[in-house]
């Protein structure tokens, strides 16, 4: 099974994020905007994209998980507001990210879930305040790809942890397809080259859209990843939970 | 189509529809796992191809890509490999050139495709992307895979049906054997043959039907029985004699012109008369009952000589006088028996103290093919006897019958008739009752003689009967009627008698199933009638006839019915399809309250065994409202309708 480097020390929470002066603007904004009536712009609904975080979703996460749930995805979904449509550079974007979801407390699959390996959804991973190597990567994956990097650019990928000696997971960016890719990971702050990763050695990365089965012109959902399967089934039923019929979008 | 046939079909047809159902859904079950397996093998192949590509190509040499992806296609499984770089460009590949035919048939394809799946996967040396990785799976094997279930399954579905027919089989018969004793039964009372059903079948409505027939069955049967028994003692009451114990004067003519004047057999042996002489004197002598034993024990005697002779009758015909039908006796040994009973007699006499008053007398007379009555051959035979009385020489004359029309010139003319095949036919007319509707024709054969005049069947059937010539009769009006009916649109029933004479003869039968045989439209529209005294005769000829007939559709029916004392039991047994009443007791059934008390009875056991009776001799129009009350069917005669010329069809 996969086991998860874990960060030797442990970041303060994600609600911590509200103390920031950008994060007091935001409550200006949230409130101003509120007094004219006007709601806030709605991005595109897909599942896993802060956009599938109603408030619906809330409160059932918060009878989940507890309390601080709407808090932190309350940030989480401001953190991609703020970023939407800004013409920001995608190398800027990758690394505000990552420090942004780096946030999230780790936490071991199996005293968080219950499971051994349990491929948590953006929403879960944030409103739990728990995730692990996999659950950052997924989450930091959907919010690059909500906030307008194309797929093609991002890979999840398996390596192994040299220091740690460890079975681990990390995102990786390609500015282009022959490019020393960023490494996005829950052990690093930085984002850095994997050239400069000496500490990591990549074994078998995929991404959504190379994860796929054409059967006689009908594209299937892939089971071979099964764990990014039982993710995707998860994706869907948290749509649902969130009020958002898959017609609906 | 039987009951069990048509259940077992439609259960059967239920259970393959069933079992093909279950293999449908087993195969589609088959095909969605296989096509699982068909993409599982794809994506296996592309991560695992994948990966290998990407530590074997570190430098992106193409050699080593395209000698992986060969020996991995190489297995088999795959239509198509490829390999592309970052820029889309091709760098390795391998596709099958044919398709080779896979080992199921084509149908299977069509009818459960199996479609070869495309997956992809990332190809990266490290960090370093190299290219993607496409794999399409071949699905041959599946198909082949595919064919084997089903196969397999056809083959255990095929044997669980053949066990389900048969289990079903042995259940219905289990199940519907009553129901075929059921149906036997009621086969046989439609037949008017009122059994009884042995087994009580298991099921409650089978078995509530079998009691219902069983006690309609009893019910039916017990009053036939009761009216049998009632007509045979009205019968016997009628036609015997109290003292003697013999048949009386009437009863002997009806037995005697039953059998021989009014069928188409002739008489043949003597016909005698004894007389006991002074019976008056005797009488008197020995006080009323001591005469009456001595008449009993008399009657035994001429019993004890009646019955040394097949078919021969012995009767009180008046006070003194007794009567004796010897047939096929010839002139000595009728002479023998006369004298040898007459001696018998005045013994008798003798022993009851009355020597002096045995003087006793036989008059006979002697016939060959005689188509002649009781009374009359009585007639000659009480001349004789006057004759053996004042003759001293033994007491006993025998004197042959004077000949009639029926001389050597009518034998010959029958005869060529006959072989020349000129046979005219007449039918004569039976009405309904009531209503008097014509209902059937009865087929008489007539003969042309000299000078266009017809010799009528009281003229041919002793010469007939005589000469053995019964059979080709018959055989030449069946043969005649068949001809005749051919094509005509009759739409009434025709009747045609038959000889017992040509029933005795084995082959006449066979003779007869194939001329109907040629023609069953005709067959069907046909009753053959048989004299009671002729199906009395040989009972089992008669029934061999009736089979013969109800093979090819024709029916057999009893002319001269009711002279006999089993005259019911004899119907009950052959099931005629009617009865037609000796016309002896027409004129009778007005006049005579015990013959009409007996005709009634016989009337209401053949209601009871549902055939239909008909009255012959009819002459008085008159007496019609009460012929139908009394319950005929039917009637014929000559006041009502004259045989007539054939054919009749436009007349009825």
């Amino acid at each position: 099974m996969h086991s998860c480097a874990a960060r030797p020390v442990s970041e303060p929470a994600i609600r911590t994020g509200l103390r920031g002066r950008r994060g007091a603007a935001l409550v200006v904004a949230l409130v101003l905007a509120a007094l004219s009536g006007q709601a806030i712009p709605q991005g595109l609904v897909e599942p896993g994209y802060t956009t599938a975080a109603t408030e619906r979703l809330i409160l059932a996460y918060e009878k989940r998980f507890g309390t601080p749930v709407r808090g932190r995805v309350e940030a989480w979904k401001r953190f991609a507001q703020e970023r939407r449509g800004e013409a920001l550079r995608e190398l800027a974007l990758v690394a505000a990210v990552n420090a942004f979801l780096n946030r999230i407390r780790f936490v071991d699959d199996l005293a968080h879930w219950g499971e051994d390996d349990y491929w948590a959804t953006p929403a879960e991973a944030v409103g739990s305040g728990g995730a692990d190597c996999e659950d950052y990567t997924i989450a930091k994956y959907f919010l690059l790809r909500e906030l307008g990097v194309p797929v093609a650019r991002l890979r999840m990928v398996y390596v192994r942890a040299v220091r740690l000696n460890q079975a681990h997971m990390v995102l990786a960016y390609y500015a282009r397809p022959d490019a020393d890719p960023l490494v996005l990971d829950n052990l690093e702050q930085e984002v850095r080259p994997a050239s400069q990763r000496p500490d990591l050695v990549p074994v078998y990365s995929f991404n959504d859209e190379a994860l796929w089965v054409e059967t006689h012109g009908r594209v299937g959902a892939p089971q071979q990843i099964r764990n990014w399967a039982g993710l995707r089934e998860r994706l869907e039923r948290e749509l649902l939970l969130a009020g958002l019929a898959r017609g609906a979008r | 189509m039987t009951l069990e046939r048509r259940l077992v079909a439609g259960i059967s047809a239920l259970v393959l529809a069933v079992l093909i159902g279950v293999q449908y859904i087993h195969l589609r079950n088959a095909q969605r796992a296989l096509q699982n397996q068909l993409e599982s093998v794809s994506q296996d192949a592309a991560t695992a191809i994948g990966l290998s590509l990407g530590v074997l190509m570190r430098d992106g040499d193409r050699v080593v890509a395209q000698t992986t992806l060969n020996a991995a296609f190489d297995r088999g499984h795959y239509e198509r490999i490829e390999l592309r770089g970052l820029g889309g460009e091709l760098l390795a590949s391998r596709a099958l050139e044919t398709q080779p035919p896979g080992r199921y048939p084509s149908w299977l394809a069509g009818l459960f495709p199996l479609y070869g799946p495309t997956t992809e996967s990332l190809v990266s040396s490290g960090w370093r992307q190299l290219g993607k990785l496409r794999v399409t799976v071949y699905p041959r094997f599946a198909y082949e895979q595919l064919w084997a279930t089903t196969r397999d399954t056809a083959l255990y579905l095929l044997a669980i049906y053949a066990v389900a027919l048969l289990l079903l089989r042995l259940f219905m018969r289990g199940v519907l054997r009553p129901l075929y004793a059921i149906e036997r039964a009621a086969a046989s009372i439609a037949r008017r043959d009122y059994v009884e059903i042995e087994e009580r079948p298991a099921t409650r409505e089978l078995s509530n039907v079998v009691l219902a027939m069983n006690a309609m069955s009893r019910k039916v049967g017990e009053a036939i029985a009761g009216e049998a028994a009632r007509a045979e003692s009205l019968q016997r009451a009628a036609h015997s004699d109290d003292v003697s114990g013999l048949l009386n004067r009437r009863g002997l003519v009806a037995t005697f012109d039953t059998a021989y004047a009014q069928d188409r057999e002739a008489f043949s042996g003597v016909f005698a008369l004894l007389d006991i002489g002074d019976l008056a004197g005797i009488d008197e002598a020995l006080g009323r009952s001591r005469c009456d034993e001595l008449l009993r024990a008399a009657g035994h005697a001429l019993g004890v000589a009646a019955g040394a002779v097949p078919g021969g009758l012995a009767a009180r015909w008046s006070g003194a006088v007794f009567a004796l039908a010897l047939p096929g006796t010839d002139r000595g040994a009728a002479l023998e028996a006369l004298a040898r009973l007459k001696a018998e007699l005045e013994l008798l006499i003798g022993e009851y103290g009355q020597p002096g008053r045995a003087a006793v007398a036989a008059g006979g007379v002697e016939c060959s093919a005689a188509h002649a009555g009781a009374e009359a051959l009585a007639e000659v035979a009480l001349e004789a006897l006057a004759r053996a009385g004042q003759d001293a020489g033994g007491g006993v004359m025998l004197r042959p019958l004077p000949e009639g029309e029926d001389g050597p010139a009518a034998s010959a003319l029958v005869r060529d008739a006959l072989r020349e095949r000129r046979l005219r036919l007449f039918g004569q007319t039976v009405f309904s009752l009531p209503g008097a509707t014509p209902m059937q024709v009865e087929v008489m054969a007539r003969i042309a003689g000299a000078h266009g005049t017809l010799l009528a069947a009281a003229e041919i059937m002793p010469v007939v009967s005589r000469e053995g010539l019964s059979r080709q009769m018959d055989e030449l009006v069946v043969e005649s009627v068949l001809r005749e009916l051919s094509g005509a649109r009759a739409p009434h029933i025709v009747s045609i008698n038959l000889s017992a004479r040509s029933l005795a003869q084995g082959d006449f039968l066979r003779w007869l199933a194939a001329a109907l045989a040629q023609a069953p439209e005709s067959a069907a529209r046909l009753v053959f009638e048989l004299s009671e005294h002729g199906v009395a005769h040989d009972e089992a000829a008669a029934a061999s006839l009736a089979a013969v007939l109800q093979q090819s559709g024709a029916a057999l029916a009893i002319d001269h019915f009711g002279m006999r004392r089993d005259s019911l039991a004899l119907a009950q047994r052959l099931r005629p399809a009617y009865l037609k009443l000796s016309g002896m007791l027409t004129p009778a059934l007005r006049t005579d309250p015990g013959t009409r008390f007996f005709v009634d009875s016989l009337l209401r056991a053949a209601r009871q065994l549902d055939i239909p009776v008909i009255a012959q001799n009819v002459e008085d129009a008159a007496a019609l409202a009460d012929l139908a009350a009394l319950g005929f069917a039917g009637y014929q005669g000559y006041a009502a309708s004259a045989p007539a010329a054939w054919p009749l069809y436009s007349k009825l």
